[in-house]
């Protein structure tokens, strides 16, 4: 497809006799608005979302605050996962600190200022914000990597100049996926390591891409770009690289991972302008289920276990925001107005942006939470998002990883810490879900490594993992008990498979 | 782009961002308008993308990227501004052939069939074909100004011109076998 070398003179002279004169008091009206309208002078940064269509913007994975300096900041809670503060925490900056709402932890943190990058774009960040990947707000075919106050750029493979970088933060917030034009890639934030992921099959445009855990990602691909085009659905193992077509259908705009399955939101509206979408669970049959008709809607989240969507009227924000249960078919207004963004890990709040703020809104339409936006902040959505917020009674877990790989500790299936190779947790300071646990530790390729079971009764005495058969190093995992200090629980097996 | 105006507007002088507006509205308006085919929609767009860009203003680097930045932020105001609009929408049909300045060398019969080539593009594609054959912007700068890759700005170029010129030369046939002057 090309488009003409030079603009069209025939059409040039259409445009402009379509143009209707100026309205008289459209000056004087705008700068009215104006004046009512205070600049955005605190140290922002900007979250993005990513533009390649429009209805892209409903969903990217970081789920973020921005705000001016030292709002909120004195008494936050500071979410450790990873390595040692001491060897992650960024260096101090002469310029402030902005902050950045953490997806997994659902709470904010502080940010370094990445030297020489004022004003900029975070595409994903580390869940103690050690890690940051950001571009510059006007090159989008850049993106840099700021760790431990250091910033690099994130050199991809081939040269395309002036074509887009997309990137999608995962789940655990500890890799993120690059796409520039057709091609792929996994960073791992972690240890800086990036990998190309095979192409989507066809090899036509990716018009989606969400995770739907830290090791699979569903991608939408169409086929044309054309208002009415066909689309397939796949889905991506990454540890493997292979693809699963989840199926064909027209016109999918957005394809979400939930515990029930893909969601799929497809336009379906006469001009297939998304403005009319319909919501379908993608079956593992093959067949699709319609699980809402979303006319009239425009922006909408789902909650990871599928039940629940939220919606809003249109992008700016105006008309009520609703919240509808999928399994007992209701609908329900759950603020007065505002552009939903995403559901919190645990699906018991709502993020919505309305008039400058960030609002955590419950089910019920209660406010949660309130954080100051002060201009185009963000809350992207994650759709597949560690777990809530920790009980106090909650028995501690610690981890010791003597092995060489990082491991993911993953609890009741979704992503909470990464413990770093040669790291210690003691205790994991992430939020744990209430009990029972079914807690693992992953290898960086997803494979369980030690498995435990919590019951939600009380623990009187320490329990401790069970090992897989692991040749890379020792793995304790404990809780409600202190790690061994002098003789190892449990010793590697000898002669057996890798960890990683 | 008066690197100074734009500099006092950043620091902000409402004045100096006057200024720069005053200059600017027509075209701005006249984007809107081609874009959203509506004429409230268009007239909120351009509110909406000047407050935009007043709030935004401190956050801009290089002043003399004013204008490109100023088109991409009307492009996003137009785009928010169909979707978010469709519920109510009131349609106002834009007068053919009557702006000042405007050109009569096409025919009726031209216009008509162009108009409704034109109104069944997306937003999103009235967008790239207007700041293309509007604007006279390089496709880069389309790519640029609605965010999206440069593939996908040719595709949807390349759509929008192939409908345009399709009505074009059904209506070169109409006035050839009906002598239409």
């Amino acid at each position: 497809m090309t488009p003409s070398s030079t603009p069209d003179p025939r059409f040039q002279t259409w445009l402009a006799a379509q143009v209707p004169a100026v309205p008289d008091d459209l000056l004087d009206r705008s700068m009215r608005r104006v004046a009512e309208t205070p600049q955005d002078r605190g140290w922002t940064v900007r979250w993005p979302v990513l533009r390649f269509a429009p209805p892209i913007a409903a969903a990217a994975v970081v789920v973020v605050a921005v705000m001016a300096v030292g709002v909120l900041l004195g008494n936050l809670p500071h979410q450790v996962v990873g390595p040692p503060p001491s060897q992650t925490s960024p260096a101090p900056s002469s310029t402030p600190s902005p902050s950045l709402y953490v997806p997994g932890a659902w709470q904010l943190t502080s940010i370094p200022t990445p030297p020489g990058h004022p004003t900029f774009v975070v595409l994903a960040a580390s869940p103690d914000a050690s890690v940051v990947l950001f571009r510059d707000a006007d090159a989008y075919d850049h993106v840099f990597v700021a760790r431990n106050g250091a910033v690099t750029e994130l050199q991809l493979p081939g040269s395309d100049p002036g074509t887009p970088i997309a990137v999608l933060a995962a789940p655990s917030g500890w890799s993120a996926v690059l796409q520039r034009g057709a091609r792929l890639w996994r960073y791992d934030l972690a240890r800086g390591s990036l990998a190309e992921l095979p192409p989507v099959p066809e090899g036509a445009g990716v018009q989606w891409l969400s995770f739907v855990s830290d090791n699979e990602l569903v991608i939408v691909e169409a086929l044309a770009d054309t208002p009415v085009h066909p689309t397939q659905v796949w889905t991506l193992d990454l540890p493997s690289g292979d693809y699963a077509k989840l199926g064909s259908r027209t016109n999918v705009e957005m394809a979400f991972g939930t515990e029930r399955g893909v969601m799929l939101v497809v336009d379906e509206s006469p001009a297939h302008d998304n403005e009319g979408w319909h919501v379908y669970l993608a079956d593992a049959d093959g067949s699709d289920t319609l699980a809402y008709d979303a006319s009239g809607e425009t922006e909408l989240a789902v909650s990871r276990d599928g039940r629940y969507l939220a919606l809003s009227q249109s992008v700016a924000g105006t008309g009520p925001v609703t919240i509808v249960d999928l399994d007992a078919n209701r609908t329900a207004t759950l603020a007065p107005g505002g552009v939903v963004r995403s559901f919190s890990p645990d699906g018991t709040e709502v993020g919505v942006e309305t008039d400058g703020e960030l609002r955590a809104y419950r089910l019920d339409g209660t406010i949660a939470a309130t954080i100051a936006a002060p201009d185009a902040a963000a809350w992207v959505g994650a759709p597949t998002v560690p777990s809530p917020a920790p009980s106090p009674a909650e028995p501690p877990v610690r981890v010791y990883n003597q092995t060489s790989v990082a491991l993911t500790l993953v609890v009741n299936g979704s992503a909470v810490a990464v413990v770093p190779a040669e790291g210690l947790a003691d205790p994991v300071t992430a939020p744990m879900p209430g009990r029972p646990w079914t807690i693992q530790l992953q290898s960086p390729s997803g494979r369980p490594l030690v498995t435990l079971d919590v019951p939600a009764d009380d623990i009187t005495v320490p329990l401790y993992g069970q090992p897989g058969n692991l040749a890379c190093g020792l793995i304790v995992l404990a809780v409600g008990g202190s790690l061994p200090v002098s003789e190892p629980a449990f010793s590697p097996a000898l002669g057996a498979a890798p960890c990683a | 782009v008066s690197v100074e105006l734009v500099e006092r507007a950043r620091d902000g002088d409402p004045r100096a961002f006057e200024a720069l507006v005053t200059t600017r509205i027509a075209r701005l308006h006249a984007t809107a308008s081609l874009v959203l085919h509506e004429r409230t929609l268009a007239e909120d767009a351009v509110q909406e993308a000047l407050v935009r860009a007043w709030r935004s203003l401190p956050r801009l680097r290089d002043p003399e990227r004013f204008d490109a930045w100023m088109r991409r932020l009307l492009v996003h105001a137009c785009i928010d501004a169909a979707r978010g609009a469709r519920q109510d929408r009131k349609v106002h049909e834009l007068p053919v052939g009557l702006a000042a300045g405007g050109n009569f060398e096409n025919t009726i019969a031209e216009r008509d069939a162009l108009a409704r080539a034109f109104a069944g593009l997306t937003p999103s594609h009235r967008a790239a074909f207007v700041l293309r054959h509007y604007l006279g912007e390089s496709v880069q700068e389309v790519a640029d100004a609605l965010e999206i890759p440069l593939g996908t700005a040719k595709s949807r170029l390349h759509y929008a011109e192939q409908a345009m010129s399709v009505a074009l030369e059904a209506d070169a046939r109409l006035t050839l076998e009906g002598g239409v002057a």
